[in-house]
């Protein structure tokens, strides 16, 4: 019999998060949310977990802080707060099949409300 | 559990002519009904080198007679979680009072004295067993793993390794969810089976019935179930006899599997060349199962592996997962013959199959990759692992005399020390000798199972019978008996006006649990003497002419110019060496070259003195050693606080001059800047800061990929274009390109940051693994981006996605315990698969910052999961536990917080292999 692998590993501060940055944890979460609705989890469980995700990232590794909001650190309620809304919409945007009508409906009236994108440099 | 003694061994009180078994395999359970042929073992037959004693030890209430004792002898069969369905004694079933059935154990308290047929009927429940011991269903597949005693999970048997049986057995399940049915042997014959009259309507059930002509205990039983696609191939041997090789993996995995097939091609002419040893079926069939505890299992002709240990090309393993897999594969196949044909008398001699397998896959692997390499990877990976169980609670040895659960013993030590061993006779013997001692155990022991005892009596009547140099094989035989590892302290005088060499070696082995005093065992010495040119001086001993002294060294492209095998037997050994250049400063001492024996080495060497064996010893592992004991003082002294610049600006020269050195492959530069891994640096620190030894190692890189910007830029330019050259061709170049990276990512290079991102996007595995390793200690987006685009294009690939998972939970980061939570919830996370396991845990366990936090937070983290799986998985479960082994080793505050979390896992309800693991480790004074 062959024994199992071992496995080692490999070191890090905090600064706030970058626009780059929160664009990745949201797609990190988006893509949790798909692919836990692939496996059968309800919408309204798959969500929230993704939403920990990126309210754990920015807790954890920005210590609470995004670039966006300077000087303000957010609580882990603040973040989970957002998080959940950024999960929902990431989700709507990169498979709205896993998204239930009602909660599509939701976003795409939101996304109609919201001030438009600045124009592109 | 009680624990089983060596000296209580017995050989078993009736021989076991055949196992026949039909195993049913149905949506919700399997029924498997056995017919046992047993006949009273004759007066005066014993197991081949049989001593006293039992194993199993005899049940409660029943003795156990031993040979020669008057009336029946009770016939004892092991069965766990086993539903008793019906017993029949020859055709008649059994009354209730003709048998026990308690804990674990079916008692016939008075079997006949003739022989008999014992039949059983038993349901078993596959798919809720998540012990990955038995049968068990992995991702819809029936599989079995029955080393070291999941046979007694499947029916009631002796399940002991030295009663070989002859085993038929038939296999039943439905067509459509199994259309593939693999057990031992030859399939004799398959085909549909009729529809029950009473359940009508019933989906086509099929069978297949496969015959193995070789007696086998039980252990090398395996079963295979499901709906699985073939690759096949064939071999035909050196005789000539064609052999069908067959690999089957889940649906999609074909393409996948040439390296493995390739690699068992190799593996079975290896073995014919250089062991004469040739495969003796008509069929070979390999297995990947998702599910499994261990690496893989040496089923005789049906080869269960862990799918990560057999799916593999460029594009999804690295290079070092190819080899590995080559090696692996080697390993299980050479076991047809060390291990299957010539098995264990007992599990006390596991080494005896594991570490002579061990060492056949390593000459396997340095045959065709390089001696050198894989004797510095050997090297490594003992000092890293199986040194540090030698010093810890769950030190044992090679051949420990008793244990509680077998499955812990499946250690680096059995397995890594036991082939050390191994090598350590080829040495002293010669590969001649070595040889024909190999072809006279195969010769006396074939179809039976025997002892590591028998192995070194057939290796000693072999050398006399050469006419070999006497050996002192009796002390030779204290390595298996004795637990720790050996320290060889030095001393050396000087006479420069007379050229004369004075050593005065030093053995003692520190004592272990249950050991505290030991004796000196033989130890090879490997010796060379390095000019101060660097050339090498002939190492001429008091009173010898020079031509016997050249006479007397060994093989130069083996052993590295001018090599003295020196053979240490008592405590203290004085050896002279004579006729060396007249002058003040003594020749550089290069030791145990090739790592000739499993020991630690204690000589103050000047770094002047080291610093010159890094520049020039003709053995590249002694070249690389002495860089590993600079490297060892630059980390150590930074991670005291106080930087070594003198230290550090020497290794700068000294790497400088190794990355424009003409003539060393990229694969030798690669090794020889390789820093040491940070178990072995623990274990040199008093008090071992395992978030200060890391820190230190990261700023080494940084300093060093500052420091040699230039020449690491030149070397990168050198190498790229071998990059996409297929394996092993380019091996080195990649492997020198994530030295590069580390090192000057480490250093904030924004190109070297680039590359290493976009190596994730690219077409080689071990690229992006190296460009992912460059990044993983950074705070950097690329290192996010570059994590997020791995996971998006392996998403699917379990067995690719576990190696992101170890990443990610490896993460020195602040948040590495809530990045571990949310690991353990992922929906990609499998928590049946070991594999899966192993990445999150065991990289949260690897990962000295989060796991070592001050808080203690990271090991009773661990603690619990560890006292969770438990319940799922003990084997899994309690090789994690030994993570805490050291726990004592790491100061007050530490050992105090560690200590908790292993208390709290003791006051836990714990499986037997858990439980001896934590008791052993809380016990040490």
């Amino acid at each position: 019999m062959a024994l199992p692998l071992l496995l080692g590993a490999a070191g890090a501060e905090a600064a706030p998060a970058t626009q780059a940055e929160m664009n990745l944890y949201t797609r990190i979460a988006a893509v949790n949310v798909c692919i836990a609705r692939s496996a059968g989890v309800e919408f309204d469980k798959a969500v929230p977990i993704a939403g920990e995700t990126i309210a754990q990232l920015i807790q954890g590794q920005h210590q609470g802080q995004i670039q966006q909001v300077p000087g303000k650190t957010f609580t882990i309620e603040e973040l989970r707060k957002g998080s959940i809304n950024s999960a929902v919409l990431g989700a709507a945007e990169i498979c709205p099949k896993s998204v239930p009508p009602e909660v599509m409906k939701k976003v795409q009236d939101a996304l109609k409300q919201a001030p438009g994108k600045p124009p592109a440099k | 559990m009680a624990p089983v003694h060596i000296q209580d061994y017995r050989p078993y009180p009736y021989l076991l002519e055949r196992t026949d078994l039909t195993v049913q395999l149905h949506g919700d359970h399997a029924l498997v009904l056995a017919r046992l042929a047993f006949r009273p073992r004759p007066p005066g037959l014993e197991a081949a080198g049989a001593s006293p004693g039992a194993i199993p030890g005899p049940p409660p209430g029943v003795a156990q007679a031993g040979a020669g004792e008057i009336g029946p002898v009770p016939l004892v069969l092991m069965g766990v979680d086993l539903e008793l369905q019906s017993l029949r004694l020859d055709g008649t079933p059994l009354a209730p009072e003709a048998y026990t059935h308690r804990d674990d154990r079916l008692v016939l308290a008075a079997p006949p004295q003739r022989p008999f047929v014992l039949e059983s009927e038993v349901r078993i429940h596959p798919h809720t067993n998540s012990t990955l011991e038995g049968l068990y269903v992995s991702s819809g597949l029936f599989t079995s793993q029955c080393e070291a005693e999941g046979f007694r999970r499947i029916t009631f048997h002796p399940d002991r390794p030295d009663l070989l049986s002859r085993f038929r057995v038939r296999l039943e399940a439905e067509r459509l969810s199994c259309p593939v049915l693999l057990s031992n042997g030859n399939c004799l014959e398959s085909g549909d089976l009729p529809e029950d009259p009473a359940v009508p309507g019933l989906a086509q059930r099929h069978y297949a019935v496969w015959d193995d002509p070789f007696p086998k205990p039980s252990y090398l039983f395996a079963l295979v179930a499901g709906d699985l696609e073939e690759v096949r191939d064939s071999f035909t041997t050196a005789s000539g006899r064609p052999v069908a090789l067959r690999l089957h993996v889940e649906p999609g995995d074909a393409p996948y599997t040439a390296h493995a097939l390739a690699s068992l091609k190799r593996s079975m002419a290896w073995d014919e060349r250089v062991y004469g040893l040739e495969y003796d079926l008509e069929e070979f069939n390999i297995v990947a199962v998702r599910h499994f505890n261990m690496g893989a299992m040496e089923n005789k002709s049906l080869n269960i592996f862990n799918s990560k240990l057999v799916l593999a090309d460029a594009e999804i393993a690295t290079d070092a997962e190819l080899e590995r897999v080559e090696s692996v594969i080697a390993h299980e196949y050479f076991h047809n013959w060390t291990g299957n044909r010539i098995t264990c008398r007992d599990w006390f001699q596991l080494s005896l199959k594991e570490g002579l397998t061990v060492f056949r896959d390593q000459c396997f692997s340095a045959d065709l990759h390089g001696h050198a390499l894989n004797r510095i990877e050997n090297a490594a990976l003992l000092r890293n692992t199986q040194f540090r169980e030698d010093a810890g609670p769950t030190a044992h040895p090679v051949q420990p005399d008793s244990y509680e659960a077998i499955d812990n013993f499946y250690t680096t030590t059995i397995y890594e020390k036991g082939a050390e061993l191994i090598r350590a006779l080829h040495s002293l013997l010669g590969e001649s000798v070595f040889q024909r001692g190999m072809a006279l155990y195969v010769r006396r022991h074939d179809g039976s199972a025997a002892t590591c005892d028998d192995f070194l009596q057939a290796l000693e009547d072999a050398a006399l019978e050469a006419g070999a140099p006497a050996l002192p094989f009796e002390s030779f035989r204290r390595w298996y008996h004795q637990a720790g590892t050996p320290v060889v302290r030095v001393q050396r005088h000087w006479d420069g006006e007379r050229g004369q060499l004075d050593l005065t070696i030093h053995q003692h082995t520190p004592s272990t649990p249950g050991q505290p005093h030991k004796q000196p065992v033989v130890i090879p010495l490997a010796i060379g003497l390095v000019g101060q040119g660097g050339q090498p001086l002939l190492p001429q001993l008091e009173g010898e002419r020079p031509e016997e002294a050249q006479a007397a060294c060994l093989d130069p492209l083996q052993w590295g110019q001018a090599t003295r095998l020196l053979v240490l037997q008592e405590a203290e050994h004085h050896v002279r060496f004579e006729g060396l250049p007249i002058q003040p400063h003594p020749p550089a001492l290069s030791l145990l070259r090739r790592f000739s024996a499993p020991v630690r080495l204690e000589i103050g060497r000047p770094v002047a003195e080291l610093v010159h064996l890094f520049a020039t010893d003709s053995d590249p592992v002694a070249r690389w050693d002495a860089g590993q004991q600079l490297l060892r003082g630059a980390a150590l002294a930074r991670a005291a606080g106080a930087p070594d610049q003198g230290l550090e600006d020497e290794l700068i020269d000294a790497f400088g001059r190794i990355l424009a050195d003409p003539a060393l492959a990229e694969a030798s530069r690669a090794a020889l800047l390789a820093l040491p891994g940070l178990p072995e640096l623990e274990e040199a620190m008093a008090v071992p800061d395992p978030p200060a030894l890391f820190a230190a190692l990261l700023a080494l890189r940084r300093r060093f990929g500052e420091a040699l910007a230039e020449p690491l830029r030149q070397a990168l330019e050198r190498i790229i274009p071998q990059w996409s050259l297929p394996w092993p061709e380019g091996n080195g170049d990649r492997r020198l390109t994530a030295t590069v990276w580390s090192w000057r990512v480490a250093a904030g290079d924004a190109s070297a940051i680039a590359a290493a991102r976009a190596a994730v996007d690219g077409r080689s595995m071990t690229l992006s693994r190296a460009g992912l390793a460059a990044l993983q200690c950074h705070r950097l987006p690329e290192r996010e981006e570059a994590l997020a685009a791995f996971y998006g294009r392996w998403q699917s690939r379990p067995v690719i996605l576990d190696s992101w998972f170890a990443l990610e939970a490896s993460a020195p980061f602040p948040d590495g315990l809530e990045r571990v939570e949310r690991l353990l919830a992922h929906p990609r996370f499998d928590p049946m698969a070991p594999n899966s396991l192993r990445a999150v845990l065991g990289g949260l366990a690897g990962n000295p910052v989060v796991f070592h936090a001050a808080d203690g937070r990271g090991y009773r983290f661990l603690a619990a999961q560890i006292v969770a799986l438990d319940r799922r998985n003990p084997i899994t479960a309690s090789r994690l536990a030994k993570v805490f082994s050291c726990w004592r080793s790491y100061g007050p505050e530490r050992s105090a917080r560690m200590g908790e979390a292993l208390e709290l896992v003791a006051a836990a309800e714990l499986s037997p292999n858990t439980r001896e693991v934590v008791s052993q480790t809380l016990a040490l004074a």
